[in-house]
């Protein structure tokens, strides 16, 4: 009896042991193409792990909003033997197509999908109404000192996105590379504010949503903003010497907004009395190509005339341009 | 006999317990992650890069400060500034010229911190008053700065602070004073590589290394004009293996 008490011990010692493990066996087996780790090492002395899923093969990354990463340096370990066939380098947190392909030394290939998520901060993310029901705020294609505030909360401008959206839904994207902060000691608030962004030159005139997005979030002020063209003017350029029957280009001072709209006629002045006219080949916001006719006078001009269909002419002294025989 | 069935059942549940681990033993790991460090080889070997290309759009003002350009000595090639957070680049390039050099720090919370600020980088730079090829070491009781601006243009010319590596020649006419510089104003507005300065670079990952900037103008012409195309670093580098701060060239 008592041997059959220890047998039936032994058996269900041996049971449980098998059991142990019963749940291991139940997962799909290991390939010798997995992705056993994926780490992210841009960071100051700590690393962050992404979670790999090895059923449906995808890294998921958690991303704190505080380290204002707009990129990742990924570490990747495999089983033994195997690569990864891609090079490993840093991703941008907003791609949602980067994937990994596992290469094991069976030949097995396993693909990893990357999934990023920013972890927004505890408020909402809002942004400060330029305009209001009665006025709108106005700027010009081209402007180059355009401002943004809301609770961005980052000082790394590269991590936002910008646009303006015109009446279509399309989005204008903007080029953003400057952030700032100030704090408010009566409210315990900080408000950020992106700065020095370029209003796009090529943009109509129009009413637009200023619509901006950090952390996987987007905010779109109420009331829209007004892009309204303004005298087009051209900026400085340097002397330079032109053959006759050649072209040179006139960059227009797109900066301030006075980009090229409705330009008719070019012409220069060696004394400011006797205009003597050129050829406008072509010209877009930013810059007019001008053309030298075969028979210009030589000599030096530092007067410079433009008209256009609806501004007041244009007159400006600048650096000389010399023509000089063909 | 019951002695003997005990004996049994104890060797074979042992047995099974055994079977069962091994049930569940893992796999090897291998990590994947391509050596920041580069080749094996890269460390206590000279290297020459020649016309790493700087900011050359500021055409109508040499004085100007330029965008700033970035290079991986322990990868020994260019970085893109998108990669500014990592331990991808070890030395900066930015200010006049693309003069000033800065190291790749993360922890520095100045406003003029390294431009690697709040990355992993572990690197800055300090400048030393022993020509390159005397240096065999780092020096004991150095500091490194860990400052975007670290080192630049030298007392010795325009716009320059202190030690530095390089001197700026505004009339083109130092070398009679300084021994170093233009002898002409074909060369004023010209900038010099001094050969008696090093730069010790302690890079991203805090392995050390030497630096020699040898000319900023392209194809390093010996005798720079006012007009030549610049800024095209050329510098040679030797990196200690890591854990010393050995330079010697084996």
């Amino acid at each position: 009896m008592k041997i059959h008490i220890k047998l039936l011990s032994g058996a269900l010692l041996a049971l449980m042991t098998i059991a142990s493990c019963t749940k291991t066996e139940d997962l799909p087996a290991r390939t010798q193409s997995s992705m056993l780790s994926f780490a992210v090492t841009n960071l100051p002395d700590t690393l962050i792990y992404g979670v790999v899923d090895q059923t449906d093969h995808t890294i998921t990354v958690y991303l704190p909003f505080y380290y204002n990463l707009n990129i990742i340096d990924p570490q990747i370990k495999v089983s033994e033997g195997a690569s990864v066939l891609e090079e490993l380098l840093p991703v941008n947190v907003n791609d949602s197509t980067q994937q990994y392909t596992v290469k094991g030394k069976d030949s097995s290939v396993t693909v990893y999908k990357l999934k990023i998520y920013v972890q927004p901060p505890g408020v909402p993310f809002v942004l400060t109404e330029i305009s209001t029901a009665d006025s709108y705020y106005e700027t010009w294609p081209g402007y180059g000192q355009f401002s943004i505030t809301g609770s961005f909360y980052t000082l790394n401008a590269k991590i936002a996105d910008a646009w303006l959206v015109d009446k279509s839904g399309a989005e204008h994207p903007l080029t953003l590379t400057a952030i700032s902060s100030s704090g408010d000691a009566s409210t315990g608030t900080v408000q950020y504010w992106l700065s020095g962004i370029p209003v796009p030159s090529t943009l109509d005139s129009g009413l637009y949503h200023v619509k901006a997005a950090i952390y996987g979030r987007t905010a779109t002020m109420q009331y829209p903003i007004r892009v309204a063209y303004r005298q087009p003017d051209f900026g400085y350029f340097t002397t330079r010497e032109v053959k006759q029957g050649d072209k040179f280009t006139l960059v227009a001072h797109v900066s301030s907004g006075k980009v090229f709209t409705g330009v008719k006629s070019f012409a220069m002045s060696a004394d400011g009395v006797n205009w003597l006219p050129l050829i406008v080949e072509s010209y877009n916001r930013e810059e007019a190509v001008i053309k030298v006719p075969e028979d210009f006078p030589t000599g030096a001009y530092q007067r410079y005339r433009m008209e256009f269909d609806t501004w007041d002419p244009i007159v400006r002294s600048g650096s000389f341009t010399t023509i000089t025989a063909k | 006999m019951r002695k003997q069935l005990r004996i049994q059942w104890i060797w074979a549940a042992a047995a099974i317990v055994l079977l069962g681990m091994s049930a569940c033993s893992k796999d090897n790991e291998k990590d994947n992650q391509p050596e920041p460090s580069g080749e094996a080889t890269i460390y206590n070997k000279l290297i020459t890069v020649s016309n790493f290309t700087g900011d050359t759009s500021s055409l109508t003002a040499p004085d100007a400060n330029r965008e700033v350009i970035f290079y991986s000595l322990e990868l020994n090639k260019p970085c893109p500034e998108e990669y500014l957070l990592t331990n991808r680049w070890d030395v900066s390039f930015s200010g006049v010229y693309n003069t000033s050099i800065g190291g790749n720090y993360g922890a520095d919370p100045s406003p003029y911190a390294s431009l690697g600020k709040g990355g992993p980088g572990k690197g800055g730079v300090m400048i030393i008053d022993t020509p390159f090829s005397k240096l065999t070491s780092v020096p004991a009781n150095v500091t490194f700065s860990t400052r975007m601006a670290g080192f630049g243009l030298d007392a010795d010319g325009a716009f320059g602070e202190g030690l530095g590596w390089a001197i700026y020649d505004w009339n083109g006419d130092l070398r009679s004073t300084v021994g170093i510089g233009g002898a002409g104003p074909d060369q004023a507005h010209t900038c010099w590589a001094r050969p008696d300065r090093t730069i010790i670079v302690r890079t991203a990952l805090g392995n050390y290394a030497k630096l020699r900037i040898i000319s900023l103008y392209k194809d390093a012409p010996d005798e720079p004009k006012t007009k030549d195309p610049a800024p095209y670093f050329t510098f040679e580098y030797v990196i200690a293996a890591p854990g010393t701060m050995d330079f010697t060239i084996k």
